[in-house]
């Protein structure tokens, strides 16, 4: 039986962040590939693979609540362009752990921060692919 | 008793800086103010808690090993002998330790000179480099305020 790993932790320059249960989103930064047929002739295909480097970037995505103290912290993760650095760390009940760190990360969209009793604010962070 | 203190690390401890991984080589140590008074009165008083516990216990003959105790010979005491007679007094330790972490997290210790140590930096730290830099900064700051 193997178990979810759903509260996995989040550090921004060396802080944690407390950050909205079930929000976080990655991508592995390992790109998009192509895959294309050749023919010799005869019906015989062969597969021509190939990496688009261009899109080997990382997104961490998570919410935060908006909180004063959120809300200066992605304002501070915004004016330091690409020097952050973004870790997410878990361990299951099983015992297995995994971390992913997120190196030259930045906030390049204008995010919006919305102050209503039941809203969030929606980060994301675009950065060199996970290690 | 105002100039910053730099204490080489001996462990490896690798924290963010300018959006990537870096190993620490040193912290640097500012003076307290007024605003981390709470913090240096309870290093003051282990401080105070040791050198009376061994005064006291100077004439008992003691089996446990004691400091090399640089005090009266050449006036300089080291971090780790200070350490040494504070762990072997009956002066609180833990309490130490917690004020420490607190005193370090208040913009007065900086790694590599640059880079504001948070709590998880300071959690970070190997043991034999943590209780190395409390112990200079009792010598640096705590105890030259005193003499």
């Amino acid at each position: 039986m193997s178990i979810a790993l759903a509260d996995a932790s989040v550090e921004i320059n060396n802080s944690p962040v407390a950050i909205v249960p079930n929000s976080i989103t990655y991508t592995e930064g390992k790109g998009e590939q192509t895959m294309r047929s050749a023919s010799s002739g005869g019906g015989s295909v062969e597969q021509v693979f190939s990496n688009n480097i261009e899109m080997n970037f990382s997104m961490v995505k998570f919410q935060l609540f908006n909180d004063i103290d959120s809300i200066e912290d992605a304002r501070k993760w915004k004016t330091a362009r690409n020097q952050n650095t973004v870790s997410i760390s878990g361990k299951t009940p099983d015992g297995k752990k995994i971390t992913r760190t997120f190196k030259q990360a930045a906030i390049l969209n204008d995010y919006e921060v919305n102050l209503g009793s039941d809203t969030t604010i929606e980060i994301e962070f675009k950065s060199n692919p996970a290690v | 008793m105002n100039e910053d203190v730099n204490i080489n690390l001996t462990g490896s401890v690798l924290y963010d800086f300018k959006g990537d991984k870096v190993e620490a080589k040193f912290v640097t140590l500012k003076a307290p103010t007024s605003k981390n008074i709470s913090e240096c009165a309870i290093m003051k008083q282990c401080f105070y808690k040791a050198v009376r516990f061994h005064q006291r216990n100077s004439d008992v003959e003691d089996t446990s090993p004691s400091p090399s105790g640089k005090l009266e010979d050449d006036g300089k005491l080291e971090a780790g002998d200070l350490m040494q007679m504070i762990y072997a007094s009956d002066a609180d330790t833990d309490k130490l330790f917690i004020a420490a972490k607190k005193l370090f997290k208040n913009n007065i210790m900086l790694f590599d000179g640059e880079t504001t140590a948070t709590l998880l930096m300071i959690e970070n730290l190997p043991v034999d480099d943590f209780e190395n830099i409390v112990g200079g900064y009792i010598v640096n700051f705590i105890v030259a305020s005193i003499i």
